[in-house]
Protein backbone atom coordinates (compact mmCIF):
# COMPACT_ATOMS: atom_id res chain seq x y z
CA UNK A 1 0.00 0.00 0.00
CA UNK A 2 1.64 3.50 -1.01
CA UNK A 3 1.26 6.31 1.37
CA UNK A 4 -0.26 9.13 0.56
CA UNK A 5 1.53 12.34 -0.25
CA UNK A 6 1.22 14.85 2.22
CA UNK A 7 -0.48 17.90 1.32
CA UNK A 8 2.40 20.20 2.20
CA UNK A 9 5.17 17.77 0.32
CA UNK A 10 3.13 18.49 -2.82
CA UNK A 11 2.92 22.13 -2.90
CA UNK A 12 7.05 22.08 -2.07
CA UNK A 13 7.47 19.96 -5.42
CA UNK A 14 5.17 22.24 -7.54
CA UNK A 15 7.47 25.43 -5.92
CA UNK A 16 10.03 23.48 -7.49
CA UNK A 17 8.63 23.24 -10.84
CA UNK A 18 6.74 19.61 -10.46
CA UNK A 19 3.03 20.25 -12.32
CA UNK A 20 1.64 16.90 -11.80
CA UNK A 21 2.15 17.94 -8.35
CA UNK A 22 0.36 20.95 -8.40
CA UNK A 23 -2.55 19.10 -10.50
CA UNK A 24 -2.63 16.34 -7.93
CA UNK A 25 -3.30 19.17 -5.62
CA UNK A 26 -6.19 20.35 -7.73
CA UNK A 27 -7.51 17.19 -7.75
CA UNK A 28 -7.86 17.44 -4.32
CA UNK A 29 -8.95 20.79 -3.45
CA UNK A 30 -10.36 21.79 -6.52
CA UNK A 31 -14.17 20.94 -5.58
CA UNK A 32 -13.68 22.81 -1.96
CA UNK A 33 -12.17 26.11 -4.02
CA UNK A 34 -14.42 26.40 -6.83
CA UNK A 35 -17.47 26.11 -4.60
CA UNK A 36 -16.39 28.64 -2.37
CA UNK A 37 -16.04 30.77 -5.60
CA UNK A 38 -19.62 29.59 -6.64
CA UNK A 39 -21.35 30.45 -2.89
CA UNK A 40 -19.62 34.26 -3.24
CA UNK A 41 -20.19 34.95 -6.33
CA UNK A 42 -23.72 33.36 -6.93
CA UNK A 43 -23.02 31.94 -10.56
CA UNK A 44 -21.23 28.62 -11.59
CA UNK A 45 -20.09 30.23 -14.77
CA UNK A 46 -18.27 32.76 -13.19
CA UNK A 47 -17.17 30.43 -10.67
CA UNK A 48 -15.26 27.96 -12.99
CA UNK A 49 -13.37 31.48 -14.26
CA UNK A 50 -12.29 32.24 -10.84
CA UNK A 51 -11.27 29.20 -9.60
CA UNK A 52 -9.76 28.66 -12.44
CA UNK A 53 -7.58 32.12 -12.24
CA UNK A 54 -7.46 31.85 -8.33
CA UNK A 55 -5.72 28.39 -9.10
CA UNK A 56 -3.13 30.24 -11.04
CA UNK A 57 -2.62 32.49 -8.75
CA UNK A 58 -1.79 29.74 -6.46
CA UNK A 59 0.36 28.02 -8.80
CA UNK A 60 2.65 30.97 -9.59
CA UNK A 61 2.48 32.15 -6.00
CA UNK A 62 3.88 29.02 -4.29
CA UNK A 63 7.10 30.17 -3.74
CA UNK A 64 5.30 32.38 -0.86
CA UNK A 65 4.00 29.51 0.49
CA UNK A 66 4.76 28.34 3.86
CA UNK A 67 4.50 24.76 4.39
CA UNK A 68 3.90 25.75 8.49
CA UNK A 69 -0.17 26.65 7.24
CA UNK A 70 -2.28 24.51 6.05
CA UNK A 71 -2.45 24.08 2.21
CA UNK A 72 -6.12 23.84 1.72
CA UNK A 73 -6.50 26.89 3.70
CA UNK A 74 -4.09 28.63 1.92
CA UNK A 75 -6.08 27.74 -1.18
CA UNK A 76 -9.16 29.23 0.06
CA UNK A 77 -7.92 32.35 0.94
CA UNK A 78 -6.50 32.69 -2.74
CA UNK A 79 -9.82 31.66 -3.65
CA UNK A 80 -11.99 33.97 -1.34
CA UNK A 81 -9.82 36.83 -2.51
CA UNK A 82 -10.19 36.29 -6.44
CA UNK A 83 -14.10 36.05 -5.87
CA UNK A 84 -14.08 38.79 -3.82
CA UNK A 85 -12.14 41.22 -7.06
CA UNK A 86 -14.90 39.40 -9.41
CA UNK A 87 -17.48 41.03 -7.18
CA UNK A 88 -15.41 44.28 -6.60
CA UNK A 89 -15.02 44.27 -10.36
CA UNK A 90 -18.67 44.53 -11.22
CA UNK A 91 -19.62 46.38 -8.37
CA UNK A 92 -20.96 44.15 -6.18
CA UNK A 93 -19.10 43.60 -2.96
CA UNK A 94 -20.86 45.95 -0.94
CA UNK A 95 -20.89 46.66 2.59
CA UNK A 96 -23.44 45.18 4.93
CA UNK A 97 -26.49 46.90 4.66
CA UNK A 98 -27.69 48.44 8.44
CA UNK A 99 -29.11 45.88 10.47
CA UNK A 100 -32.75 45.69 11.39
CA UNK A 101 -34.29 44.49 13.93
CA UNK A 102 -34.04 40.75 14.91
CA UNK A 103 -37.27 38.98 15.53
CA UNK A 104 -36.36 35.93 17.97
CA UNK A 105 -40.26 34.96 17.17
CA UNK A 106 -39.09 33.90 14.14
CA UNK A 107 -39.59 30.50 14.05
CA UNK A 108 -35.99 28.47 13.29
CA UNK A 109 -35.65 26.79 9.54
CA UNK A 110 -37.19 23.38 9.64
CA UNK A 111 -36.59 20.48 7.26
CA UNK A 112 -39.15 21.56 4.91
CA UNK A 113 -37.29 24.36 3.82
CA UNK A 114 -34.47 22.49 2.88
CA UNK A 115 -35.09 22.44 -0.92
CA UNK A 116 -35.34 26.42 -0.95
CA UNK A 117 -32.88 27.09 0.90
CA UNK A 118 -30.18 27.36 -1.59
CA UNK A 119 -32.10 30.02 -3.50
CA UNK A 120 -32.73 32.20 -0.31
CA UNK A 121 -29.03 31.91 0.59
CA UNK A 122 -28.19 32.98 -3.11
CA UNK A 123 -29.77 36.19 -2.34
CA UNK A 124 -28.37 37.20 0.70
CA UNK A 125 -25.17 39.90 0.98
CA UNK A 126 -21.89 38.03 -1.13
CA UNK A 127 -20.34 38.34 2.86
CA UNK A 128 -22.84 36.26 4.16
CA UNK A 129 -23.07 33.75 1.68
CA UNK A 130 -19.23 33.25 2.35
CA UNK A 131 -19.57 33.00 5.90
CA UNK A 132 -22.17 30.18 5.74
CA UNK A 133 -20.60 28.59 2.81
CA UNK A 134 -17.55 28.45 5.47
CA UNK A 135 -19.72 27.36 8.37
CA UNK A 136 -21.77 25.10 6.05
CA UNK A 137 -20.40 23.36 3.44
CA UNK A 138 -16.37 23.91 4.53
CA UNK A 139 -16.88 22.80 8.32
CA UNK A 140 -14.96 25.36 9.63
CA UNK A 141 -15.02 26.80 12.91
CA UNK A 142 -15.82 30.56 14.09
CA UNK A 143 -11.99 31.01 14.12
CA UNK A 144 -11.12 29.43 10.96
CA UNK A 145 -13.84 31.55 9.23
CA UNK A 146 -12.16 34.79 10.75
CA UNK A 147 -8.69 33.50 9.23
CA UNK A 148 -10.22 32.41 6.18
CA UNK A 149 -12.48 35.78 5.40
CA UNK A 150 -10.28 38.35 7.04
CA UNK A 151 -12.45 39.06 9.75
CA UNK A 152 -12.85 39.22 13.04
CA UNK A 153 -14.52 36.56 15.04
CA UNK A 154 -17.23 38.71 16.67
CA UNK A 155 -17.49 39.60 12.86
CA UNK A 156 -17.99 36.37 11.62
CA UNK A 157 -20.83 35.60 15.03
CA UNK A 158 -22.23 38.26 13.48
CA UNK A 159 -22.42 37.74 10.31
CA UNK A 160 -23.76 34.24 11.10
CA UNK A 161 -26.50 35.37 13.23
CA UNK A 162 -27.72 37.54 10.85
CA UNK A 163 -27.72 35.26 7.56
CA UNK A 164 -29.64 32.71 9.70
CA UNK A 165 -32.04 35.99 10.78
CA UNK A 166 -32.66 36.69 7.31
CA UNK A 167 -32.87 33.38 5.60
CA UNK A 168 -35.70 32.84 8.33
CA UNK A 169 -37.37 35.91 7.54
CA UNK A 170 -37.01 35.06 3.59
CA UNK A 171 -38.57 31.52 4.15
CA UNK A 172 -40.76 31.51 7.41
CA UNK B 1 -26.81 35.36 31.06
CA UNK B 2 -24.58 32.90 33.12
CA UNK B 3 -26.32 31.57 35.98
CA UNK B 4 -29.01 33.86 35.74
CA UNK B 5 -32.89 33.28 35.23
CA UNK B 6 -33.38 30.87 32.40
CA UNK B 7 -36.88 32.84 31.83
CA UNK B 8 -36.62 35.75 30.95
CA UNK B 9 -39.56 38.07 31.45
CA UNK B 10 -38.84 41.18 29.08
CA UNK B 11 -38.53 41.08 25.28
CA UNK B 12 -34.92 42.56 25.72
CA UNK B 13 -33.81 39.36 27.34
CA UNK B 14 -35.89 37.10 24.95
CA UNK B 15 -33.41 38.58 22.11
CA UNK B 16 -30.87 37.88 24.18
CA UNK B 17 -31.47 34.32 25.27
CA UNK B 18 -32.43 34.13 21.43
CA UNK B 19 -28.57 35.05 20.45
CA UNK B 20 -27.03 32.83 23.20
CA UNK B 21 -29.17 29.79 22.35
CA UNK B 22 -27.86 30.17 18.63
CA UNK B 23 -24.37 30.73 19.56
CA UNK B 24 -24.40 27.67 21.60
CA UNK B 25 -25.96 25.75 18.35
CA UNK B 26 -23.22 27.21 16.68
CA UNK B 27 -20.92 26.10 18.83
CA UNK B 28 -19.65 29.57 19.23
CA UNK B 29 -20.30 29.47 23.23
CA UNK B 30 -16.67 28.96 25.00
CA UNK B 31 -16.90 26.02 26.79
CA UNK B 32 -17.81 27.50 30.51
CA UNK B 33 -20.56 29.21 29.06
CA UNK B 34 -21.95 26.58 27.16
CA UNK B 35 -21.76 24.01 29.98
CA UNK B 36 -23.62 26.74 31.83
CA UNK B 37 -26.28 27.06 29.35
CA UNK B 38 -26.63 22.88 29.31
CA UNK B 39 -27.03 23.20 33.10
CA UNK B 40 -30.00 25.56 32.33
CA UNK B 41 -31.08 23.52 29.42
CA UNK B 42 -31.69 20.71 31.65
CA UNK B 43 -33.45 22.21 34.16
CA UNK B 44 -35.87 24.34 31.84
CA UNK B 45 -37.62 21.81 29.92
CA UNK B 46 -38.91 24.99 27.33
CA UNK B 47 -35.76 26.16 27.02
CA UNK B 48 -34.62 23.11 26.04
CA UNK B 49 -37.42 22.59 23.32
CA UNK B 50 -36.30 25.76 21.75
CA UNK B 51 -32.85 24.71 22.14
CA UNK B 52 -33.40 21.44 20.07
CA UNK B 53 -35.34 23.26 17.06
CA UNK B 54 -32.17 25.78 16.76
CA UNK B 55 -29.90 22.47 16.56
CA UNK B 56 -32.36 21.10 14.14
CA UNK B 57 -31.82 24.37 12.18
CA UNK B 58 -28.31 23.53 12.08
CA UNK B 59 -28.49 20.75 10.39
CA UNK B 60 -30.95 21.81 7.63
CA UNK B 61 -28.42 24.13 6.82
CA UNK B 62 -25.88 21.88 6.93
CA UNK B 63 -27.50 19.59 4.67
CA UNK B 64 -28.70 22.20 2.67
CA UNK B 65 -25.63 24.78 2.32
CA UNK B 66 -23.23 21.49 3.04
CA UNK B 67 -23.61 19.33 -0.58
CA UNK B 68 -21.49 20.12 -2.84
CA UNK B 69 -22.88 20.37 -6.60
CA UNK B 70 -22.30 17.61 -8.72
CA UNK B 71 -19.99 17.60 -11.64
CA UNK B 72 -18.09 14.79 -11.56
CA UNK B 73 -16.16 16.61 -14.59
CA UNK B 74 -15.08 19.52 -12.27
CA UNK B 75 -11.65 18.18 -11.35
CA UNK B 76 -10.71 17.32 -14.51
CA UNK B 77 -11.65 20.62 -16.05
CA UNK B 78 -9.99 22.98 -13.70
CA UNK B 79 -6.84 20.17 -14.46
CA UNK B 80 -7.13 21.13 -18.14
CA UNK B 81 -7.61 24.27 -17.48
CA UNK B 82 -4.15 24.71 -15.92
CA UNK B 83 -2.38 22.29 -18.61
CA UNK B 84 -3.48 25.06 -20.86
CA UNK B 85 -1.29 27.89 -19.30
CA UNK B 86 1.74 28.78 -20.16
CA UNK B 87 4.92 27.29 -17.95
CA UNK B 88 5.99 29.68 -15.57
CA UNK B 89 9.64 30.75 -15.32
CA UNK B 90 9.99 27.88 -12.17
CA UNK B 91 8.52 25.34 -14.66
CA UNK B 92 10.96 26.20 -16.88
CA UNK B 93 13.84 26.17 -14.81
CA UNK B 94 12.52 22.54 -13.60
CA UNK B 95 12.61 21.53 -16.60
CA UNK B 96 16.52 22.64 -17.70
CA UNK B 97 17.17 21.42 -14.25
CA UNK B 98 15.96 17.87 -15.14
CA UNK B 99 17.61 18.02 -18.12
CA UNK B 100 20.83 19.11 -16.64
CA UNK B 101 20.73 15.62 -14.21
CA UNK B 102 19.74 13.74 -16.67
CA UNK B 103 23.00 14.78 -18.96
CA UNK B 104 24.80 14.82 -15.90
CA UNK B 105 23.63 11.36 -15.25
CA UNK B 106 24.70 10.21 -18.07
CA UNK B 107 28.03 11.30 -18.09
CA UNK B 108 28.80 10.23 -14.51
CA UNK B 109 28.21 6.76 -16.43
CA UNK B 110 30.22 7.02 -19.05
CA UNK B 111 33.48 8.04 -16.73
CA UNK B 112 32.45 5.21 -14.69
CA UNK B 113 32.23 3.32 -17.84
CA UNK B 114 35.82 4.81 -19.03
CA UNK B 115 37.12 3.95 -15.70
CA UNK B 116 35.90 0.33 -15.39
CA UNK B 117 37.55 -0.16 -19.44
CA UNK B 118 40.73 1.50 -17.69
CA UNK B 119 41.04 -0.66 -15.31
CA UNK B 120 40.82 -3.48 -17.33
CA UNK B 121 43.76 -2.18 -19.46
CA UNK B 122 46.67 -2.96 -17.23
CA UNK B 123 46.84 -6.47 -18.19
CA UNK B 124 46.84 -6.47 -21.63
CA UNK B 125 49.35 -3.43 -21.61
CA UNK B 126 51.86 -5.26 -19.57
CA UNK B 127 51.21 -8.17 -21.39
CA UNK B 128 52.00 -6.18 -24.84
CA UNK B 129 55.04 -4.66 -22.65
CA UNK B 130 56.43 -8.02 -21.83
CA UNK B 131 55.96 -9.64 -25.65
CA UNK B 132 58.41 -6.32 -26.52
CA UNK B 133 60.39 -6.77 -23.81
CA UNK B 134 60.79 -10.05 -24.85
CA UNK B 135 61.18 -9.16 -28.21
CA UNK B 136 63.71 -6.65 -27.41
CA UNK B 137 65.73 -9.38 -25.49
CA UNK B 138 65.27 -11.70 -28.43
CA UNK B 139 67.15 -9.17 -30.57
CA UNK B 140 69.68 -8.12 -28.44
CA UNK B 141 70.63 -11.75 -27.92
CA UNK B 142 70.53 -12.51 -31.76
CA UNK B 143 73.02 -9.34 -32.00
CA UNK B 144 75.34 -10.62 -29.28
CA UNK B 145 75.07 -14.14 -30.61
CA UNK B 146 78.45 -14.03 -33.58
Amino acid sequence: MTARIRDEDLALRAADGDRGAFEELVRRHGRDVWALCRRTLGDPQEADDVAQEALLKAWRGLSGYRPEGRLRSWLLRIAQRASIDALRARKAWTPLPEAGPLDPARPPLALDEREALGAAVDRLNPRLRAVLHARYALGLSGPEIAELLDMTPANVRVCLHRAIHELRGRLT
Amino acid sequence: MKGSDPTPADPGDELLLDELLLDWALGLLPAAEAEALEARLAADPALAARADALRAEQAVLGEALGAGEADPALEARLVAGLRAAPPLPVERAFRWRRWVAAAAGVLIAALAGARMLDRREPPRQQLIGHLRLSELKAMSDDEETP
